[in-house]
């Protein structure tokens, strides 16, 4: 069994009296330590998918076993705590919160794991120098460039040391170098700490980071090349 | 927005619906009033003979004038002071009015509510109001008057407007209602009575008329002596009935336009915020054709939307405020008087005018913005990225706290502007209670200031000197200081100008009360004026003053300004009125009472003494002011709650658009797995910093429109200084603390509310 499982998922949505069922009988596994890829065409599904993987949705119907757990039928205080110990997300956006520096948007989210404020700032500090901001540390987002943003919310993902990275889209906004760069850096991370990475992309180039690669389309997810 | 909209509108049609509260309120009142008065045919003199006179004389004398068509009807009464006992012992003052007829038609109209006239001696018809102290339809009432008991048969209870506020003392010229016992019954039945050892026989004391031309009534009865008049515009009932009239007249718009403007204000904010939301979505309007007098179109149609839900609301709310007040005001004090709800348009236009004026003057500033807007300026807006941040140390502190401390100035401008809005609405609340604070501590203070335990009023004049413990029939050694006073009505003048002067001279005035001199020295040998007197005539201390008494002119110094619940009030010694006849006699004394006196045996003594035509105790009267308090504190709590509320609104419609751009960074605080107990604390504490803020700012406005109001007050009822206390000033930090910390709810549940799978996927491609 792997550290993920999903089987037999569905997922649609209501809109007035009609009814669009997105994910449709989905099957997916992931193992621990893996980078795995989920692409498909723009409105196939991949952020549904993916926010079913992060807790911040549930499937109609199936299951969703994330390190032995079936999150699929938790309530909104399960899902706030498996997010809280079990998932990090790195957004398209970076989504930092703009009124802190960059090492108090780490800090912020180890604040959620532990109140120890001394050990929380050691370890956002370790995190941000793995991402190579040791400079940067005391920078306010807007002042960073999207790479430097993208890399603290990679920190940011990393410092709780969850089971699973959710990426979405994580170099969309992003130049080619840059995205590379950002891709490494991941890899690197991936190899160091043994985290399973889900990357979500329409850019085709990532899949050469994968381990594994899906491909989704019409609801259903099938493995590239299976 | 649903919410918005609903914030929004709520808030302009409570401010509008106050505003057509004061305007239509005011115009019920009087409309009540006027049909009062016309209905009942309320006389326009109530005139006290010197004595008791024969009445065939008096009445010759008056149908002479009804004859030329000078009078249109009097009626000829005998009015006596004496006290009614409960079945328990207890007495109350009480009146007794003997009438030619039980229900008079041409004039001041009986009210029968229950029951029937009386028709035989021994029965009476009995004002309402003191049923519960046993005068009620079939019971039997005991009276004493002139030393002689009545036991009384209530035949009915009747609703007089000449009695509407039966309980009028002298003690500084409040009314209030209730405590008094009228009786209505044959004017033969009081003429039997023996006054001075032989019955009264066919004579009156008392006369109401009807009239357009009192001066002439006064002259035709100048024979006879006339010791008081009470014009109808002077009554208690009346001033009592049209006061509340001027004050809404005046404040309650001036309280609303203050509402209006603040929430003008918020409004306005919020279309801002609006407007910028939507500036992407404008320019791809503008990409598709659409130009910007369509595009401003809208947001008109949107206002219109907004002003006219408020205005139809604040109708509905205009029409409830008004009956609710007027029936808390009057009804609650003076039962059921037939409130009149007149038909009149134009406090309603007025109320919808300032609705629409309001909301669209708040959409003015969004729109000229909007106007200058070019499409490429429009697609490539973006949310102002410069935020203002602080304290880049290192900090142990929790970040969820950091995080509320510094949203609190991301935006410099939009805080103060909020803290500003919701200060100037917690200032408007607050003030309202300053204002009833310092009305009620001023009333009560002014009521205690009083050195005496009783004061009596004699039916004649007498001797200064011989006003003693005996003469009064005290119990001996009960009165610990006897202080005699002589109240006379005059004018004053100055420089030509002259106002009507309620002159107090006692050659005790010193020990009488302890004066609030605001200027000067109290000194009994000049003219010691009250505040309000003193500053509508502008005088000042050294100024020469003319006082009129009667025929004779007295000139006085000023020797002082002092506070006086008789605004009218001069306070003078018996021997500088030397130059008025029968300056040494006296029409009333202050009694102080020694310490251990047996109560029950000075209140038989006093009330029992046929020279007294009045006896008030200064513990009926604190007792009867605590109620009074009581219930003016009610309404004002009244008030204050209504205008916290709309404070509350105020508060909640600033800081939604606070919350409603941070959507993001909440569903990213969700997504990082921080649970709601979290995610509000940076919320509250961002709300606390404001509240505070805001409250801060509040006081000083608190003070200053309190000021304001008491200048209104002033104007239209009764003059009191305006002092902010420990007490109002707690009050109003309480009530700012409560009502703006309460609308934290809005923004804390906006935030768990937010659906963290809808905004990521927003900001995704996916």
């Amino acid at each position: 069994m792997g550290l993920i499982e999903l089987k037999n998922i569905d997922k649609g949505y209501s809109s007035g009296a009609e009814f669009t069922a997105v994910l449709t009988g989905l099957e997916m596994e992931a193992h621990k330590g893996e980078m795995v890829i989920i692409m498909g065409p723009s409105g196939s599904g991949k952020t549904t998918l993916m926010n079913i993987l992060g807790g911040i949705d549930v499937p109609d119907a199936g299951s969703v076993v994330v390190d032995g757990e079936d999150i699929a039928g938790y309530d909104p205080v399960g899902l706030t705590a498996f997010r809280r110990n079990k998932v990090g997300f790195i957004f398209q956006f970076y989504n930092l919160v703009p009124t802190l520096t960059a090492l108090e948007n780490v800090e912020l989210s180890l604040e959620t794991i532990s109140k120890d404020g001394k050990a929380n700032s050691g370890r956002a500090e370790k995190y941000l120098r793995m991402v190579g901001l040791e400079d940067k540390m005391h920078n306010f987002p807007q002042e960073l460039s999207g790479g430097q943003q993208q890399r603290v919310a990679i920190a940011r993902a990393l410092a709780k040391e969850p089971r699973i990275i959710l990426a979405d889209e994580p170099t969309g906004n992003l130049d080619g170098k840059r995205e590379e760069a950002i891709m490494d850096l991941m890899k690197e991370l991936q190899k160091e700490f043994g985290t399973t990475f889900f990357i979500v992309t329409h850019n085709s180039k990532l899949k050469k980071y994968a381990d594994r690669v899906y491909e989704l389309g019409n609801g259903v997810l099938t493995l590239n090349g299976a | 927005m649903k919410w918005r909209v609903i914030g929004i509108s709520l808030l302009m049609a409570w401010a509008a619906g106050m505003f057509i509260m004061g305007l239509y309120g005011a115009e019920s009142m009087d409309a009540t009033v006027e049909d009062r008065l016309e209905n009942y045919k309320f006389p326009d003199a109530f005139i006290t003979l010197g004595g008791f006179e024969n009445r065939t004389d008096v009445a010759n004398a008056l149908d002479a004038l009804v004859a030329d068509g000078t009078v249109d009807a009097y009626q000829l009464r005998i009015s006596l002071q004496g006290h009614y006992w409960d079945d328990d012992g207890v007495r109350y003052p009480a009146e007794l009015l003997g009438v030619e007829e039980a229900q008079p038609e041409d004039i001041n109209r009986l009210d029968l509510e229950r029951g029937s006239a009386f028709s035989a001696f021994n029965e009476t018809v009995v004002q309402k109001g003191m049923e519960d102290q046993g005068l009620d339809l079939g019971k039997k009432a005991s009276f004493t008057v002139l030393g002689q008991e009545l036991e009384l048969d209530v035949t009915g209870i009747g609703g007089s407007t000449e009695f509407l506020m039966a309980g009028d003392v002298s003690f500084g010229g409040f009314s209030m209602p209730g405590g008094v016992a009228v009786a209505f019954l044959p004017l033969e039945q009081l003429q039997a009575l023996n006054y001075q050892s032989s019955p009264i026989g066919d004579k009156v004391n008392s006369i109401a008329v009807l009239t357009d031309d009192v001066d002439a009534v006064l002259d035709a009865l100048d024979a006879f002596g006339v010791s008081n008049v009470v014009l109808q515009e002077d009554h208690p009932s009346i001033i009592f009935l049209t006061a509340n009239a001027d004050e809404w007249r005046l404040i309650l718009p001036v309280l609303a336009g203050m509402f209006l403007f603040v929430g003008g204000f918020a409004i306005l904010m919020v279309f801002q915020r609006v407007v910028q939301n939507d500036t992407r979505f404008i320019g791809v309007l503008m990409a598709m054709g659409y130009d910007h007098r369509e595009i401003i179109r809208a947001y008109l149609s949107f206002g219109l939307l907004i002003a006219t839900i408020s205005a139809l609301l604040s109708v509905v709310l205009g029409v409830l405020l008004s009956y609710g007040m007027i029936v808390g005001l009057f009804e609650s004090v003076l039962g059921d008087i037939g409130i009149v709800m007149p038909v009149v348009l134009t406090p309603f236009i007025l109320g919808i005018a300032v609705c629409y004026l309001f909301v669209l003057a708040a959409l003015v500033w969004p729109l000229m913005k909007l106007r200058d807007l070019t499409p490429s300026e429009a697609l490539e807006h973006h949310e102002e990225s410069r935020i203002f941040t602080f304290a880049r140390k290192r900090s142990k502190r929790s970040k969820l706290f950091t995080l509320g401390l510094r949203n609190t100035v991301r935006r410099p401008k939009q805080t103060f502007a909020t803290i500003l809005v919701i200060g100037l609405a917690v200032g408007v609340t607050g003030s309202w209670m300053v204002v009833g604070d310092s009305a009620l501590t001023y009333i009560s203070g002014m009521t205690e200031d009083g050195n005496w335990d009783v004061e009596v009023n004699f039916a004649g004049t007498f001797p200064d000197t011989a006003v003693n413990e005996t003469m009064l029939g005290l119990p001996a050694g009960s009165a610990e200081k006897v202080m005699p006073f002589k109240v006379l009505l005059g004018e004053l003048s100055h420089d030509g100008a002259s106002e009507s002067a309620y002159i107090t001279a006692s050659d005790h005035l010193e020990d009488i009360r302890e004066f609030r001199v605001l200027d000067g020295e109290l000194d009994p040998s000049g003219a010691n004026l009250a505040y309000v007197l003193a500053d509508e005539m502008g005088l000042e201390v050294g100024d020469e003053v003319v006082l009129r008494v009667g025929a004779v002119d007295v000139t006085l110094e000023v020797t002082s300004i002092v506070h006086s619940l008789i605004e009218s009030g001069v306070y003078t010694s018996l021997d500088a009125l030397a130059g008025v006849p029968g300056n040494d006699m006296v029409n009333g004394a202050f009694i102080q009472l020694a310490d251990g006196h047996d109560e029950d045996a000075v209140r038989d003594a006093l009330y029992g003494n046929e020279a007294l035509t009045t006896v008030i105790f200064m513990t009926d009267t604190i007792e009867a002011m605590d109620e009074l308090i009581a219930m003016m504190m009610d309404v004002f709590n009244g008030f204050m709650f209504l205008n916290g509320f709309i404070a509350f609104i105020i508060a909640a419609a600033t800081v939604t658009i606070i919350a409603a751009e941070r959507d993001l960074e909440y569903a990213t605080l969700k997504s990082l797995g921080v649970n709601r107990r979290e995610l509000a604390k940076p919320i509250l504490l961002e709300m606390g910093i404001l509240t505070t803020a805001s409250v801060l700012v509040a006081l000083p406005i608190a003070y200053l429109f309190s000021q304001y109001l008491g200048s209104l007050y002033h104007r239209t009822s009764m003059y009191f200084p305006v002092e902010l206390s420990a007490y109002s000033l707690a009050f109003t930090v309480v009530v700012g603390l409560v009502f703006v910390m309460a609308a934290a709810i809005v923004p804390v549940k906006h935030a768990w509310d937010v659906d963290i799978e809808k905004m990521i996927r927003e900001r995704t491609s996916g």
